[in-house]
């Protein structure tokens, strides 16, 4: 994740009131994790498992704080269950982050299972999200109502933002091209191999 | 030692300020019975409850928040003794009801029934002061001093495993109501905004 995307997160959580922030470290948002984690702006507290990040952001919401959970696609998996009995059940809103995985192009094989399940289950739960394209995180962010009106509903107490972040729109246009070249398709299922010596050739971005 | 037995004498120890979240289960119509305050909430998801009193303990350091927890639910989640033991809240004390089964869905045995020490996970975790009770006045002892230091407190409370199934007369829901508008009335905050229909 560029420095640049990392900073337009955070100022639009910032500009969004956002001030306490749970994760589970992840490699797509390292960046930005460490970058909350030393702004002394959030209230930081990282977790062993999304799951308990969904009932530390929902303390934290009751005691008047504004909590944000970044979770990788898997984590949101494992949040699911808390996210419906917790938060759902009991109108508590909760803004989630999650990064964009497993799109055409993305070269770790584990990641597809996660564009297969991630939008369709937030519809499942008719969890409101966008999938925002870089620096547009922070209009969306700052635009969102979450905060301000939906604590009185049930169903639409959670928000959710999916980053599609510039590093994945890189990968995905590369693996679309070597696609095109040797008449293949990247599925998740292709040889893990041949995916990491296409990861290994992308530029560091 | 019956967890009744226990819930009447922490409330006699609590102030009217004092935030005190319960597990599912029984615990929540016992405690609703021994201290009906709005500001209890009640009845929060199996796993969820320490996790959401971590949350309102950081939230909100300068009151003292206790979480009613039961052995069935601590285990679901045992990763959050770690997060507990590293953001040390001083404000925080829970109270494990461990009854070594889960009673309110039929009674069969928790890892406690066998060889697992819950306040022994607690203190390898991190959180010095975790302790195991067994009787009543033991009880009172460390339920004293936990309120009277600077937490995190976490307390085993070995009790029967016996309850009473009684009623909050109130769904989650609305418990959440009365203890957000508490919060706000005694911390001066507004925390559900108001509606405002936009007519143009």
């Amino acid at each position: 994740m560029r420095a640049e995307a990392v900073e337009a997160v955070v100022q639009g959580l910032k500009q969004a009131g956002v001030d306490f922030i749970s994760l589970l470290p992840d490699s797509d948002f390292s960046e930005l994790q460490r970058r909350v984690g030393d702004d002394r702006g959030f209230a930081y507290v990282p977790v062993s498992s999304e799951a308990i990040g969904v009932g530390v952001c929902a303390g934290a919401w009751l005691g008047g704080k504004k909590p944000a959970l970044l979770v990788p696609t898997s984590g949101f998996l494992v949040a699911v269950w808390p996210l419906t009995s917790l938060c759902m059940a009991w109108g508590l809103p909760l803004l989630l982050l999650i990064p964009y995985r497993g799109d055409i192009g993305d070269a770790f094989w584990l990641m597809g299972p996660y564009k297969d399940t991630t939008e369709p289950l937030l519809s499942v739960l008719h969890i409101p999200y966008v999938v925002v394209l870089n620096n547009l995180a922070v209009g969306w962010i700052e635009g969102n109502t979450v905060f301000r009106e939906r604590g009185r509903r049930g169903h639409g107490d959670l928000a959710t933002a999916a980053f599609r972040v510039q590093k994945t729109i890189e990968r995905q246009s590369k693996g679309v091209a070597r696609c095109l070249q040797e008449s293949t398709i990247v599925s998740p299922s292709s040889n893990f191999f041949k995916k990491r010596d296409i990861t290994t050739r992308l530029p560091d971005l | 030692m019956t967890r009744h037995e226990c819930l009447s004498i922490l409330a006699t120890l609590l102030k009217d300020e004092d935030l005190v979240v319960t597990a599912l289960g029984w615990v929540a119509g016992e405690w609703h019975s021994v201290r009906p305050k709005e500001s209890n909430l009640y009845q929060i998801n199996m796993g969820m409850c320490t996790p959401l009193c971590l949350g309102l303990a950081l939230a909100l350091p300068h009151r003292r928040v206790i979480a009613l927890e039961s052995d069935g639910s601590v285990l679901l989640y045992l990763g959050n003794l770690t997060t507990l033991a590293n953001k040390r809240p001083g404000n925080l004390t829970v109270i494990v009801f461990d009854n070594q089964c889960y009673l309110a869905t039929g009674g069969l045995p928790t890892a406690t029934a066998g060889v697992t020490d819950l306040a022994g996970m607690a203190r390898a975790a991190g959180i010095r002061d975790a302790y195991e009770v067994r009787e009543l006045g033991d009880f009172e002892e460390q339920a004293r001093a936990a309120l009277g230091r600077e937490g995190p407190s976490y307390i085993v409370a070995k009790v029967d495993p016996t309850g009473k199934r009684m009623s909050t007369n109130i769904d989650g829901k609305e418990a959440k109501y009365h203890f957000v508008r508490y919060i706000e009335k005694s911390e001066g905050i507004r925390i559900i905004g108001t509606h405002a229909m936009k007519m143009d």
